[in-house]
């Protein structure tokens, strides 16, 4: 079974065009998609299979991208996930604070459409093919 | 000379005249040894000689009506009566004899010259003294005239003075006067002070008149000086702008000065009743109180406090404290000075001061607040804008990917435009971005080499165009002392724009170095491409102004906009000099510091 991919993000525009360039790219993984913090980490707290990756805006209603992924690190469940913070602002103080907190990477969203499908072309290439996964966390159930 | 035998001197011979001696002043005077003279001598008055004059000169006529009663008795009567006249005469010359000891020791230690003169015969006898006084040889037996002293009395004061003996003479005046001589040996003016008595032998019935003459030219050039002095500090003390007490261990006030009266509204009459305790607030308000108990003389103390006027309100002043010790007794003086002025300005200032420190801190709060709604606007629109540019640009391409067959050339041509339109937008939004950008990052200045930063980014133009062929002319080793990351920006700029306008040119060429430009070291950048019009310099460094058109030269108009901003951070500033279709060039500066001239 193919392991999913959690979109964290408000923007409807955004999730629709990520959406496309994920099917124009024929990245065939499941896209779960999530429209604020507080949804995300619900859904990642109750999934059984974590998601191959967490794509996560920072500008969210009700918890913020990065309060998100202080309590994706913080869990010894999540701690591993591969955690790619996409968003529109290129803040340097963003940019610090989320490596800080142990973001896998940092990516500024094009305006461009043209080059965003190739953003998020390489990003499903490296993270869903090349990227080695972390090996996957003993479920509670199960110990 | 038969007249003065048979009347001779009633006292002065006592002390025989040496006619060889000289007549100087003072050289009798102090052979007397003060040690020998009892204390009690030295304290007569002039009142006193005279009295002592008086009663020698009865004893002396007592001693003479002895030796002439003896002389008188007949050699045949029996030696009884003249035995005993004999021994009395002993007795009376023993007697006399100590006391004139006496007071011609207290005379001779005080200077004071004894005359006599008998107006029954109108002899006059000087004692050694006198001739010492008026500067006059002495006789062998001390018989001086008349006209000798009225040559030496000051011939103003004479007449006066005659008047007064003849007073003295008619038994009408008790002699005590002053008057001015001339001394005869040096003609010195000197001051003398006289007294007289008069005298009437009880047997002879001769009348003597009894004196003395005191030179007191000294003492009272001395006391005019002292007196001069006094008036001189006294007015010192009553003009001085400082007030100014004098008091008494015990507090109480002896003297103060008028700035004082006027200080403290008291008048000097009640200030000479009051303590210095009355003018001090009380010891809880006042912890100095009293503190001029502690000083010692030579040990002033200078402290502020405040003082009590006579209407209860308090001045501060700045009070000098000093004391001196007067037989055993010290006396306390004050000099106040009213520094209610001072007091005032002082509070004025450090009111201003604290306004200015209240404005500095509402302004920094101020700017503050700016910077924060400046980082806050930064990043809302690299936010905000920025999204539903992307929903632009992005859906414009799914129209025109997934309805190309039901759009016309014109319909795809307006969706493209949108896109290019978004683009665009999106990048004029990061070149504001790193503007404000550069305007807030932290300057980090380091030797560094300008020369190998031009190379690298030439190389990486080079690489971006590889079909473009640019010829770069780099000084080498041009070193200067600035913020990499922001210089990076500054070469970025001028190169991207030099690489940029001489596209269109047949042999482009770009150069960096260093120059004397304007009378000052400059760095340039120079090209051979489009150039521009001279007349529209000053637009060159505003954002997002332009020159040319999007057509001919793609841009925002930020760059150069940033480049001024850098190097005005640095402290260095920018210029340029062009001509259209002549090239470019970009002159600028650092802080002559931070420049080092290529070798």
């Amino acid at each position: 079974m193919k392991k999913n991919i959690l979109l964290i993000e408000d923007n409807p525009d955004d999730v629709k065009l990520t959406l496309r360039a994920f099917e124009k790219n024929k990245i065939l993984n499941e896209i779960v998609v999530k429209t604020d913090g507080v949804e995300g980490m619900e859904y990642l707290n109750r999934c059984t299979l974590l998601p191959a990756l967490v794509l996560l805006d920072l500008q969210l209603p009700r918890m913020g991208g990065i309060e998100v992924l202080r309590r994706i690190r913080t869990d010894p469940r999540l701690k591993l996930l591969p955690v790619v913070i996409m968003t529109s602002s290129r803040e340097e103080r963003d940019v610090n604070e989320v490596y800080h907190l142990g973001a896998n990477s940092f990516i500024c969203k094009p305006v461009d459409f043209e080059q965003f499908t190739e953003v998020v072309r390489q990003l499903g290439m490296y993270w869903l093919l090349l990227n080695e996964p972390p090996p996957e966390p003993t479920s509670p159930s199960i110990s | 000379m038969k007249q003065v035998t048979d009347h001779p001197s009633i006292i002065i011979n006592q002390e025989p005249l040496n006619p060889s001696e000289p007549a100087t002043g003072a050289a009798e005077k102090e052979s007397a040894d003060p040690e020998l003279i009892p204390t009690s001598l030295l304290n007569f008055s002039e009142e006193t000689y005279i009295t002592l004059l008086q009663e020698s000169a009865l004893l002396r006529t007592h001693i003479y009506q002895l030796e002439k009663a003896l002389k008188n008795q007949n050699p045949d009567d029996d030696g009884k009566p003249k035995q005993e006249l004999k021994e009395r005469l002993l007795m009376a010359r023993i007697l006399p004899a100590s006391s004139l000891q006496l007071m011609n020791l207290a005379t001779k230690t005080a200077g004071m010259g004894i005359w006599e003169w008998n107006t029954t015969n109108n002899s006059i006898h000087w004692d050694k003294r006198m001739f010492d006084i008026y500067g006059i040889p002495p006789t062998f037996d001390g018989l001086v005239d008349y006209s000798t002293w009225k040559k030496c009395v000051l011939p103003e004061e004479l007449a006066e003075q005659e008047r007064e003996l003849q007073l003295l003479v008619q038994g009408q005046g008790g002699g005590n006067r002053e008057f001015h001589i001339r001394r005869a040996s040096d003609g010195k003016c000197l001051l003398l002070k006289a007294m007289e008595a008069l005298y009437i032998d009880p047997v002879m019935g001769t009348q003597w008149v009894l004196g003395t003459n005191l030179d007191i030219t000294e003492k009272a050039m001395a006391e005019t000086a002292l007196m001069e002095s006094e008036l001189r500090f006294r007015t010192y003390i009553k003009e001085s702008s400082d007030s100014m007490i004098l008091f008494k261990g015990s507090g109480s006030i002896i003297d103060s000065n008028k700035a004082t009266c006027d200080l403290l509204g008291y008048s000097p009459q009640e200030l000479l009743t009051m303590n210095v305790a009355q003018l001090e607030p009380d010891s809880d308000l006042n912890p100095s109180r009293e503190v001029w108990r502690h000083i010692e003389p030579g040990h002033p103390l200078l402290q502020e406090q405040q003082l009590r006027c006579k209407n209860k309100t308090l001045v501060p002043v700045e009070i000098k404290m000093t004391c001196y010790e007067y037989k055993g007794e010290k006396d306390y003086f004050w000099l106040a000075r009213d520094i209610r002025q001072r007091k005032q300005d002082e509070a004025a200032i450090k009111k201003l001061n604290n306004e200015l420190e209240q404005r500095v801190k509402e302004r920094t709060a101020d700017l503050a607040a700016a910077n924060q709604e400046l980082e806050a606007f930064s990043y809302s629109v690299s936010h905000d804008l920025r999204a539903p540019l992307r929903s632009i640009d992005g859906f414009s391409r799914v129209l025109l990917e997934d309805y190309q067959d039901k759009l016309d050339a014109a319909g795809k041509d307006s969706l493209q435009r949108v896109c290019a339109a978004s683009q665009r937008m999106g990048q004029l939004i990061s070149d504001l971005l790193e503007l404000s950008k550069i305007s807030r990052k932290e300057l980090y200045q380091i030797p560094m080499n300008f020369s190998a930063m031009v190379h690298t980014l030439a190389d990486e133009l080079q690489q971006q165009e590889p079909g473009r062929k640019v010829e770069f002319v780099i000084q080498p080793e041009i070193m200067g002392t600035a913020d990499p990351i922001l210089m990076r920006v500054v070469f970025e700029n001028l190169l991207e724009n030099a690489w940029k306008f001489t596209a269109r040119q047949k042999a482009p060429r770009i150069e960096f170095g260093q120059t004397i430009a304007n009378g000052v070291s400059a760095f340039f950048v120079r090209d051979n491409g489009a150039g521009f019009d001279m007349a529209y310099v000053d637009k060159l460094f505003g954002a997002f102004q332009r020159l040319h058109s999007m057509e001919d030269f793609p841009g925002t108009g930020i760059g150069l906009a940033s480049v001024q901003r850098i190097l005005r951070r640095h402290g260095g500033i920018i210029w340029a000099e062009g001509k259209v279709n002549l090239g470019a060039t970009f002159y600028f500066t650092l802080p002559e510091t931070n420049n080092k001239p290529a070798s």
